[in-house]
Order: structure tokens, then C-alpha cells, then sequence
């Protein structure tokens, strides 16, 4: 995520976050990807009755 | 005050006033005393309630003589998180935005233990919203580790472990999202349990993850968890994740020992650089004991911790954020520095990707759930080793570096923090023991045989 679209996404939240402070959240955000990109290859249920062809 | 007052346990104290040769009058001026004389530089307690605490040790001590004896928490003198809710009693969970915030009701909790007879004698330091620190910006400064102050306390019962590392109280009420009972614990050296998720009720205290937190005891001993414990657990509608359950006494099989148990060890949670080498020393030499103890310990096939902490931090800042949405918006200056800079990651998470942690949560549980059908507890190391340097401490450091204690919160098992060793630098080192969930009384019974086996859990730190 770049530091422009970090600065989108706090202000679509309505965040108003100061200049100083942009560096480390930007740390933040990146260690907080990590996880949300395991996710996309984590071991999950599949939804109920999805395959199920009965 | 007499040093030998100040660490008594709950269990020898009850004793003594049973018999009444302890005065709950005595005891409890003896700790507003002791407070008033060493808690100027530690910064445990925000609010003391010494006349409230007064009022309480006569009537406990009025009650007794006659006749009127309650049970083992009768005239003993505890404390509280200040997340907790006391009515007409200042509680402010650490915010500059809730400076001014008292509170009409007791918690479930503190209601409980106040019926049991239990004494207040304050509210204790807490980091902001149960989620920041340890900053010097918010309302109340860290509380200082006794056994270094320049060490962290641990967070976010910051203040609890303090000051019964202390000896300024003999039990208190901590909540645990990620490790905030047990991480303050191990760092303090003092013994904290969180239950399983839904035996005690968490109406009344400030929430942070509504799936994750727990509210549990933190004493100086694992009996004296269980005595607390008995008190806590029960049923409440006021909280939605609360479980009816059968009664159980948590203190009935505390001298069972260790023999026969099956101990697990998480090797997996032990991995990925999350505990440093003295931690795993600890850890390793904890499991030699219960071997000697009798029991049978091996290693088990548990997930990553890095699974474990993906589905915790995910669910936090989701759940977290919801609470702060509004006010994060209109004055997120207001909040201290850490809890703005890691509640501020909210809106970074999708919907989905909250659905999806979910979902890893219920696959970890399971998997979970199959291992322990080869053993009794989980036997893993208790924080990221001893204390670090407070300064040290970055605003997503257990981001960064991932928590051993955030498994038994996505997991919703019973983890008891124990110290189990001591660090080159004199600094406590701590274990956890882990159950199936609803399995609380297992893990007291495994941790008071191993406390019964050794001295770690009497070590105090170098305060007058």
C-alpha cells in the first residue's frame, strides 16, 4: 500500500492523522498486510452446503 | 506494617481470620499503610478507596465475630483494574477521555467478590482502554516494574501486577484480550489465570474485543487464583458470552499433584523467534518437573503461533475499532499514543478479511481440540521472556513479534501465568498452562503442584 493510499484510506475513515505520526503508522500497516495476506491462504471451513450437490 | 502481613496469601490470611487471630481491620490498614509508603514510586493504584476500605474491614470484621463468616475472601483486601466499574468510584480504563467518568454500578465481577466479603482497596493503573502502552501520555503514567523500573510491567493489568508483586494487595481482577493478564504476570512474577471464555462475566468492565476478552484473577499463588476464582465464575445475563455451567470448586483438586497428568508441550508456540533463549530455558526446565512430578509430558502438533496471532490481532482491531470508531474521528488526539497508533489500524481490514479470521479461528480451534486429545494441559512458555526496557516498548512491537499468549484468547482455553525461573538480570520468567476450555480447575491443579514443588512464585522483588 503506498503512503498515498494509506492517506485515502484514514481519510475515508474520517481519521485525522498528523504528519508526524504517518512514518510509523505506515510500519504498522504494513505488519498488519502480512497478516491479512495470510489469510487468503489460511486453512478455512468451506461454507455450508456450498458443494454440496444433493 | 510488617513485611510478613504484606505477602501473606489469600488462603493463610482466610485462616487466620477464621480463627481470629487476624483482624481485617489490621490487615487492610496495614496495606493502605504500606501503599502510602512505597506506591509514590511504583504507581500501581489511580484511585485508593481507603475509607471504603475502612467501612468494609469493620463490617467484614463486625460480620465474623459474629458468627457471620462468608468464606475465604471475608475481610481480604483486593483490588481492581480500572476497567472495572465500581459505583461512585472513579473509573477512567486510563483515558484522558473518560477523565471525569463514574460509574452508577458495580461489575459482575467486583459485585461478586464484594459479596464474598472481599475489601477494596483502590482501582489499579490500567493502559489505555486495556490496549495502549505503556505511554507516558495518557491519563495515569505506566505503573514501574519492582523488579526494575525501567522495565515494563507488562499491559494491559499493568497496575494489578505491580502491586502484588508489592505486597500491596493480596488479590485483584485483571482482563486479558491478548496476554494482559498473564503478560503483567510474568513480568511481575505473580500468578494470573484467564478463565475459559464465558465462565466469568465481563459486564461492567471496559470492553476491547468482545470475542477475546476475559476477565480473570491475579494473586501471588495458584490457590489463591482458585479461591478468587470460585467467587467470579457463575452465569450472568448482563454478559452475552457468558455460559451457564454446573458449579465447580476450583480449589477441590489443588493438592491431586501431577502424577498421571498428561502434559503436552507447544513447541510450536515456543517457535519463530517468539521467546527468547532464557524463556525457553524456563519453559524447558518447567516441563523436567512435571516429569518429576509424575506426569507424562511430549510434545504435540499445535498450529503456528503466527496463526494464532493473525486471527487475534485481526479480531482485536475489528472489534476494537468498532468501540473507538467515533471518538477516534472526533478526538483522536485525545487518546495516548500507542492505543490512537494501533486502534488507528482499523479501517485497514475488510470485512471480509474479519470473516476470514473468523473462520481461521474456527479451524484453529479445532485443530486445537484434536491435540488434546492426546493430553490434559498444554504446558508453553509464559511471555516473550523476562521484562523489556519500558523505552523500548514500540507501538506495534506484538505486532511485530507475535505473543505466546494470544493463542489461548482466539482458543478461549483456560491459561494459568505462573513464574518458573529467573533471568541473568534478576527479572521474573514465567510459564503457562493451557486446557480444553471449561477445564479451568485442570490447569489450577497442574499449577498448584508444580508451585507445591517449588519456590519461584516466592520471590519478591526489591521494594521496602
Amino acid at each position: 500500500m503506498t503512503p498515498d493510499e494509506i492517506d485515502q484510506t484514514f481519510r475515508d475513515a474520517g481519521l485525522s492523522v498528523p504528519a508526524e505520526e504517518r512514518a510509523t503508522m505506515a510500519d504498522g500497516v504494513a505488519i498488519l498486510l502480512k497478516f491479512i495476506a495470510r489469510l487468503d491462504d489460511a486453512p478455512i471451513a468451506a461454507a455450508p452446503g456450498k458443494d454440496d450437490a444433493s | 506494617m510488617s513485611d510478613p502481613l504484606a505477602y501473606l496469601s489469600i488462603a493463610e490470611a482466610a485462616s487466620q481470620i477464621k480463627a481470629g487471630t487476624l483482624s481485617p481491620v489490621d490487615l487492610t490498614e496495614a496495606m493502605i499503610a504500606r501503599r502510602g509508603a512505597i506506591d509514590g514510586a511504583l504507581g500501581s493504584f489511580v484511585t485508593p478507596t481507603d475509607e471504603v476500605a475502612r467501612a468494609a474491614a469493620k463490617t467484614a470484621e463486625t460480620e465474623i465475630a459474629a458468627g457471620q463468616y462468608r468464606g475465604p475472601l471475608h475481610g481480604i483486601p483486593v483490588a481492581l483494574k480500572e476497567a472495572f466499574d465500581t459505583a461512585g468510584i472513579r473509573t477512567t480504563v486510563g483515558s484522558k477521555l473518560l477523565r471525569d467518568r463514574v460509574p452508577e454500578t458495580d461489575a459482575t465481577a467486583w459485585a461478586r467478590l464484594r459479596d464474598a466479603g472481599a475489601v477494596l482497596l483502590g482501582k489499579l493503573e490500567t493502559t489505555e482502554f486495556c490496549y495502549g502502552g505503556p505511554s507516558d501520555d495518557s491519563l495515569s503514567p505506566p505503573a514501574r516494574n519492582p523488579w526494575n523500573a525501567e522495565c515494563y510491567a507488562g499491559g494491559s493489568s499493568s497496575g494489578a501486577g505491580v502491586s502484588l508483586a508489592s505486597g500491596l494487595a493480596m488479590g485483584a481482577l485483571g482482563t486479558d484480550t491478548g496476554g494482559s493478564i498473564r503478560l503483567p504476570a510474568a513480568y511481575c512474577g505473580i500468578t494470573g489465570l484467564m478463565p475459559s471464555y464465558g465462565l466469568v462475566s465481563r459486564a461492567g468492565v471496559f470492553p476491547l474485543s468482545s470475542t477475546l476478552d476475559h476477565v480473570g484473577p491475579m494473586a501471588r499463588t495458584v490457590e489463591d487464583c482458585a479461591i478468587l476464582l470460585n467467587a467470579l465464575a457463575g452465569h450472568d445475563a448482563a454478559d452475552p458470552g457468558s455460559i451457564a455451567r454446573p458449579a465447580v470448586d476450583y480449589t477441590a483438586d489443588l493438592g491431586a499433584g501431577a502424577k498421571g497428568l498428561r502434559v503436552g508441550l507447544a513447541g510450536a508456540l515456543a517457535g519463530e523467534d517468539a521467546v527468547s533463549a532464557d524463556g525457553i530455558a524456563a519453559y524447558r526446565a518447567a516441563a523436567e518437573t512435571f516429569r518429576d512430578l509424575g506426569a507424562t509430558v511430549h510434545e504435540i502438533d499445535l498450529p503456528s503461533l503466527t496463526d494464532f496471532a493473525t486471527a487475534q490481532i485481526v479480531i482485536t482491531l475489528v472489534e476494537g475499532y468498532a468501540i473507538h470508531e467515533k471518538d477516534l474521528q472526533a478526538r483522536r488526539a485525545d487518546y495516548s499514543y500507542h492505543s490512537r497508533m494501533r486502534l488507528s489500524l482499523g479501517p485497514f481490514i475488510r470485512a471480509v478479511d474479519y470473516a476470514r479470521a473468523l473462520q481461521l479461528r474456527d479451524k484453529l480451534i479445532a485443530d486445537y481440540n484434536a491435540a488434546m486429545a492426546e493430553v490434559d494441559v498444554v504446558l508453553a512458555p509464559g511471555a516473550p521472556g523476562p521484562a523489556p526496557k519500558a523505552a523500548g516498548v514500540g507501538a506495534f512491537q506484538f505486532f511485530s513479534k507475535p505473543l505466546v499468549t494470544m493463542a489461548a484468547n482466539v482458543l478461549g482455553v483456560p491459561a494459568l501465568g505462573f513464574p518458573a525461573g529467573m533471568s541473568e538480570d534478576g527479572l521474573p520468567l514465567a510459564v503457562q498452562l493451557m486446557s480444553k476450555r471449561f477445564d479451568d480447575a485442570l490447569v489450577l491443579r497442574a499449577g498448584a503442584a508444580f508451585q507445591a514443588t517449588t519456590d519461584w512464585h516466592k520471590a519478591r522483588p526489591p521494594v521496602s
